[in-house]
């Protein structure tokens, strides 16, 4: 049994089941059989992690857990929590020991409580006689039984000659157990014919197939209005709060709109404000100038101050701390700038070249003359 | 289990079955005379053909638990296989309900 469930696990694996764990209990009172399936099994599993390892088979040898239990103590046997338990018989209920066998089944039902039962048994549809389908009926704990026929391919050992097996080949002939010999055991035995007796108390008649079918239809049915109404509330919920923003939205942008005209408003009378003082501070500063300019004008006029020439007039207050000397040599008459008219022909003498800078810039037809004096005549006045 | 890992895992058991049984053969008869192996050869042969006669074989005879491995053992591991697969096959058709 633990080779055909681990070889039916291995198929699960490999079409993407998910096991996490099988166990079986099996119930054996003869130690010779249970000690050479144990080395069975140990060179099998050996042998598949040694030579296909990372296979589905590797795997399913590593889920299947077996433990072996006497009839006698069947108080070991503790279903699995949670799991699917199955209870099996294969090939067990003989005639003679019927009445071991069956007060054993019956225990074990009560105890695991199975959703699957199966008990199988020889039968030769040519011989019944030879069958044994109505003993293991009679043995059957089950309260319904489904009689099912598999027909199986024999899977019988062919000796290969190999170097490996030449001793057993030896062997067999010098002891009477040759390898061509036991397939006459079996003349009578036709596999295909065999039959097996698979109870399943779990499992559903027609009618309740049926009623079951009408019942999952419904909890789908119920599944899916649930969804829909589901669905429905979600896009109502989402339709008013788009509503709700629709709504919102024109207040939000004209109080944005707003918001930004008064701070622009606000901007601008600061700016203007600020321009403002501004300007009052340079016609403030302007009028002194003027004053200062007329001051010393008017103090010139009265002979307390030379004239000054440009350059010398750029500071007032230096101007009169410290009077530039005038170019006697030249003998010409030194003007105040606001007293240069077009056409007039002066000397400048002393400016630096932030005053050349300005002539130029004034268009005022300025030649320098080794950037320290100027001479000529004046084109153009502008107020600089 | 297509029919090629089906051949694999028979070779497979095939081998080991072979294996264990020439082991545990000489194991078993080591130091009895040749009368005596071919006594209990022939004991345990005709308690396997009880079988055909619906008679249990005596398991406890570890002779007769070899010659059971040997014999039957892929043939039990070929039943178990199959009702496991026809059972959950059954059951996965069911609960697509």
């Amino acid at each position: 049994m633990q080779f055909g469930v681990t070889l039916a696990l291995a198929d699960a694996l490999h079409q993407g089941q998910q096991v996490s764990d099988v166990r079986i209990d099996s119930i054996d009172n003869s130690h010779a059989m249970i000690e050479i399936g144990l080395k069975l099994w140990n060179e099998f599993a050996t042998y598949v992690n040694l030579h296909l390892p990372g296979s589905a088979l590797s795997a399913a040898c590593g889920l299947v857990q077996n433990g072996t239990v006497a009839h006698t103590d069947l108080t070991k046997i503790v279903p699995m929590p949670g799991a699917d338990n199955w209870l099996t018989a294969l090939h067990v209920i003989y005639r003679s020991n019927v009445n071991v066998v069956q007060p054993v089944l019956r225990h074990l039902r009560k105890i695991i409580h199975p959703v699957v039962g199966a008990v199988t048994c020889y039968y030769n549809q040519d011989h019944p006689a030879y069958g044994n389908v109505q003993i293991a009926l009679d043995a059957s704990p089950f309260p319904r039984t489904d009689l099912k026929t598999l027909k199986l391919q024999p899977e019988l050992p062919t000796f290969p000659q190999s170097a490996t097996n030449a001793k057993l080949a030896q062997m067999c002939r010098e002891w009477g157990f040759f390898p061509n010999n036991y397939r006459q055991i079996f003349r009578d035995w036709k596999v295909d014919e065999t039959a097996f007796l698979i109870y399943a108390p779990n499992y559903l008649r027609a009618a309740e197939v049926e009623q079951l079918a009408v019942q999952r239809a419904e909890e789908l049915r119920q599944r899916q209005d649930e969804a829909e109404r589901l669905a429905a509330q979600q896009a109502e919920e989402e339709r008013r709060l788009r509503i709700e923003y629709e709504r919102m939205a024109p207040q939000q942008a004209a109080k944005e709109r707003q918001r930004l005209i008064e701070h622009n408003q606000r901007l601008a009378m600061r700016t203007m404000e600020e321009r403002q003082r501004h300007d009052e501070s340079e016609l403030r500063r302007a009028q002194r100038v003027i004053e200062a300019q007329q001051a010393v004008y008017k103090e010139r006029q009265r002979g307390n101050l030379p004239w000054r020439t440009l350059g010398a007039y750029r500071n007032s207050k230096d101007a009169m701390q410290n009077p530039p000397a005038v170019n006697s040599d030249e003998g010409k008459v030194f003007r105040e700038p606001e007293r240069i008219s077009v056409g007039d022909r002066v000397r400048i003498t002393g400016f630096g070249e932030g005053t050349v800078r300005k002539l130029k810039k004034n268009r005022a037809n300025v030649l320098l003359d080794k950037g320290y004096a100027w001479e000529g005549q004046v084109s153009e006045l502008k107020l600089v | 289990m297509n029919e090629r890992d089906k051949r694999t895992v028979v070779g497979i058991v095939e081998q080991i079955v072979l294996q264990v049984a020439e082991t545990e053969f000489y194991r078993l008869t080591e130091g009895l005379s040749s009368n005596q192996r071919l006594d209990w050869v022939s004991d345990a042969r005709r308690s396997l053909e009880g079988l055909r006669f619906l008679r249990s074989p005596d398991y406890a005879d570890p002779l007769v638990a070899l010659f059971y491995a040997v014999q039957y053992q892929l043939a039990h591991i070929n039943i178990a296989f199959s009702i496991v697969e026809h059972i959950r096959s059954t059951r996965e058709a069911n609960r697509i309900f």
